[in-house]
């Protein structure tokens, strides 16, 4: 596997897979290069803003470790160094070159280099050395599949620098440790590291090459006073960087806080305008919070506590993000007022409400605004068996999943289509709260010739996206007249066995002449139309083929039976 | 760039409404002159429900009911707004006996919409609704429903199928709401499902056996769906108008689709005539 950036006509490979390297291919290749010393080699086109949202994903599960957790790009040309002043504290620090699952060398080839640093002071109460913390995410590193240095040390420069030693470890993350701090005798561990460990600029690089100087300590040996008009004064920075002696700040990504909304009142609350006008304030302070934060809530959960008994849990459920109050109050509403039923109302006649009991009731008996409990416990489920009439004393809003939501723009004059598509995903969202989620869905075809296989339900907040997919050719190219499909029911079931009488044959596939159904009526059969085979999807253990027949019955009434080929075995499969 | 093609789209559809004079949108013709001569001179009502009824022993006529729901998808809901006036029905075709209709093709081959609007690619939405998972998508599909816009219901009992009924018929977006219902109703009920469509947009289908107490509606049209005897690659129906007011109520009427080119066709039944016995040509479209 290669990963590759197409540059006009060119594809130049940025990193490459270890199985790819130990076949030759190197960064910076072009990708038919690679093709040439490795035939079979899979290309992925670059997406550096995908290499980003994982990089900060992966640094926000690091943040279990320490509160400070930086990023940081290096773009080794053209950057402005860190302009330190005081000479920094102790800090270990762990720095992670990482790329998932690629060579090393792209860290130093790709152009710009990414690590996350993890400033640890502090955090031995809780994991000991931060030995043990960097063997937590060197473990979970090698879970994830994801290659990347680790180095622990007394400054974010040295720790940077100490990912370019190479360790002679097998079979395993390399980590190394630099632990002593900024003294003269500490200096000297970093003398072998490379240059390009410093973090220059890439033309500082290739001076310093020029001159034949490769490592840290040749470095060292130079006056220290000339250094700054030759090369800059990016290069004594990075030094004292490197050393600890020049504060090396690291900006911390922001946490991301859960929008949470509570408000507990002193005493029991039964009056329900009361509470749904708590509730419109606290969804208020809900959306404005994801309003600040760019985001619409996919997932909220409520949560109301009685004065007695556990409290109720409901979520709220959204088809696109939403920060929207008007429509989380009215799916509030829907959850709360959930019906719920035992499994003797489920059998009850419709138009028979009162079967039904719910959480939430406006009750006509007891005014408006008033809480109806339904006075048979034994109707209630579980959860809302501890209700009573001593109302409710809190009720909680917690967004459990949230997602960037592009500025809407109010549609010039309205527009009927967007308008429609509201109205529909109100309406989804109306169902799946009050009937679950999977009691409206939509469906996407599947090659299967096999007929009950031919499709499968799409459930969750992706059906429209996926139901597209799945556009028939009529559908989709409605210039082409492709050959019509052979009909099929409407209704289709489980195969019934009946018993077929056939036309004579010196075979087995005679054309059917009457059946019996399976209640033992024995039925002419007009017309026949077939057989359509289909055969068994033997990939998958299904050798049995089918030989399908529309037959019309003397009623009108049109069937769909089937023979099974290499049993002789007849059944009802559906009605047209 | 697209808000503004939107805009004078909206234009276009305003002027050209305005052109329609003062009538107002009270339903939608299918294109088949045959049937449309058995309803009332408004066409097929939108933001009402009708029901399809059958005897107990023969199958629910699922394939009339996909058949007028795609009509009613094709007027989608967008259409049917109170403030926006569309012409009634077409008149009828001259070529009378029969009409080709593909099952498989756009719809406006055989229907004849006197509105711009009906020539844009947008059709409603189709929900239906499934409680035993009996419903076969793919010939859904192959009655030439887009996927992205059939949505079925599995709910759970007749209590969650009525309010979800309800909530579908009163949503706008839905352009027809198709369900098996039982053949006994209460009042209410049927009461409350004709409601929640005159406050939507689009038609509800109701399927519905004979027996007692099925006497109980609120529909607009009511229509006696019988199979008939057909040919080894015609499927024939024989639909028979009950309750409709304006309409040929007590004409019958025989629908067909041929298994070859999925077309539909609408033949007016001969007096006494045998359908066995008659044979239709079949027209191409």
């Amino acid at each position: 596997m290669a990963i590759v950036r197409t540059t006009s006509n060119r594809q130049l490979v940025l990193a490459v897979s270890d199985a790819a390297a130990g076949h030759g291919v190197r960064p910076g290749m072009t990708l038919a290069q690679a093709r040439a010393l490795c035939a079979h080699i899979e290309p992925i086109e670059h997406q550096p803003h995908r290499d980003a949202m994982a990089l900060e994903a992966l640094a926000r599960w690091m943040m279990r470790f320490s509160p400070c957790v930086a990023l940081h790009t290096v773009r080794t040309a053209g950057e402005n160094p860190d302009q330190g002043t005081s000479a920094g504290r102790i800090k270990p620090t762990i720095s992670l070159g990482s790329h998932a699952g690629l060579h090393p060398d792209l860290c130093s080839r790709g152009g710009q280099e990414q690590a996350i640093w993890l400033d640890l002071s502090g955090t031995e109460r809780l994991f000991g050395p931060p030995q043990n913390v960097a063997g937590q995410i060197e473990s979970a590193l090698r879970r994830w599949q994801i290659s990347a240095r680790l180095a622990i040390s007394h400054s974010p420069g040295a720790a940077w620098a100490m990912t370019y030693r190479p360790l002679p470890i097998a079979g395993g993350q390399p980590c190394a440790f630099a632990s002593r701090g900024a003294s003269a005798a500490g200096e000297g561990q970093f003398d072998d590291l490379p240059i390009v460990s410093l973090r220059l600029p890439v033309d500082v690089v290739a001076m310093l090459h020029h001159l034949g100087i490769f490592h840290i300590g040749q470095l060292r040996k130079l006056p220290r006073q000339q250094l700054p008009a030759r090369f800059g004064s990016i290069l004594l920075t990075r030094l004292d960087q490197l050393d600890g002696r020049t504060e090396e700040p690291l900006v911390p990504i922001e946490p991301v806080w859960p929008v949470v909304a509570h408000r507990r009142w002193e005493e029991p609350v039964e009056n329900l305008e009361w509470i749904w006008s708590i509730a419109q304030e606290l969804i208020e302070q809900v959306t404005d919070r994801l309003l600040r934060r760019g985001h619409g809530a996919r997932e909220i959960s409520a949560m109301l506590t009685p004065a007695q008994g556990r409290p109720i849990q409901r979520t709220l459920r959204f088809a696109r993000p939403t920060r929207d109050p008007r429509r989380i109050f009215r799916q509030l509403r829907e959850v709360l007022e959930q019906p719920t039923s035992n499994t003797s109302s489920r059998r009850a006649a419709p138009g028979r409400a009162g079967s039904r009991s719910f959480p939430l009731v406006a009750s006509p008996e007891r005014g408006a605004g008033r809480w109806l409990f339904p006075s048979v416990a034994s109707a209630l489920p579980a959860d809302l068996s501890a209700f009573d009439s001593n109302g409710f004393v809190a009720l909680r809003l917690e967004v459990l999943q949230s997602q960037r939501m592009a500025t809407e723009q109010i549609g010039l004059g309205g527009s009927d289509l967007f308008e429609d598509q509201r109205q529909l995903e109100d309406l989804v969202e109306r169902i799946c709260a009050r009937l679950g989620d999977s009691a409206i869905v939509q469906v996407r075809l599947v090659e299967s010739h096999v007929p009950e296989r031919a499709y499968e339900p799409i459930t969750g907040s992706h059906r429209q996206t996926e139901a597209a997919s799945s556009l028939p050719c009529a559908t989709l190219s409605p210039g082409i007249s492709p050959a019509p499909p052979p009909p099929r029911p409407l209704h289709l079931h489980e195969p019934l066995e009946i018993r077929v009488m056939v036309s004579p044959s010196h075979d087995r596939d005679g054309r059917p002449v009457s059946l019996t159904d399976p209640a033992g009526r024995v039925h002419r059969i007009i017309h026949a139309v077939g057989p359509e085979r289909i055969g068994g999807e033997w990939w998958i253990g299904h050798h049995k083929s089918r030989d399908y027949f529309d037959v019309e019955l003397p009623d009108g009434r049109r069937w769909w039976v089937f023979r099974v080929n290499e049993t002789g075995r007849w059944f009802w499969h559906g009605e047209f | 760039m697209q808000l503004i093609s939107v805009h004078q789209g909206r234009l276009i559809r305003l002027n050209a409404s305005e052109g329609f004079g003062s009538g107002h949108w009270c339903g939608f013709s299918t294109g088949l002159h045959a049937f449309d001569r058995l309803l009332p001179p408004t066409g097929l009502a939108c933001k009402a429900v009708h029901e399809l009824l059958y005897r107990p022993d023969h199958p629910p006529p699922r394939f009339v009911a996909l058949w007028l729901a795609r009509i009613g998808a094709q007027a989608s809901p967008r259409h049917h707004r109170s403030d926006h006036r569309i012409s009634p029905a077409p008149p009828p075709r001259e070529r009378a006996g029969c009409d080709p209709f593909p099952m498989g093709a756009p719809v406006s081959t055989g229907f004849c919409p006197s509105d711009p609007g009906f020539l844009s690619d947008f059709t409603g939405v189709i929900v239906w609704s499934d409680p035993g998972s009996t419903l076969y998508p793919p010939a859904v599909f192959a009655g030439g429903i887009d996927p992205r816009r059939l949505w079925i219901l599995h709910p759970r009992d007749p209590f969650e199928e009525l309010w979800a009924l309800a909530e579908c018929l009163r949503c706008r977006a839905v352009a027809a709401t198709v369900a098996l219902l039982p053949a006994r109703l209460h009042r209410n009920d049927v009461r409350r499902l004709q409601l929640a469509a005159e406050r939507g947009g689009g038609i509800g289908l109701f399927l519905r056996a004979i027996e007692p107490g099925s006497d109980i509606h609120a529909a607009t049209t009511r229509w006696l769906v019988q199979p008939v005897r057909g040919e080894k690659t015609v499927h024939r129906w024989k639909l028979t108008l009950l309750h409709g007011h304006g309409g040929q109520v007590g004409q019958s009427i025989l629908l067909e689709r041929t298994r070859e080119n999925h077309l539909v066709r609408a033949v007016a039944e001969l007096d006494g005539g045998s359908c066995v016995a008659r044979s239709i040509p079949l027209v191409s479209a």
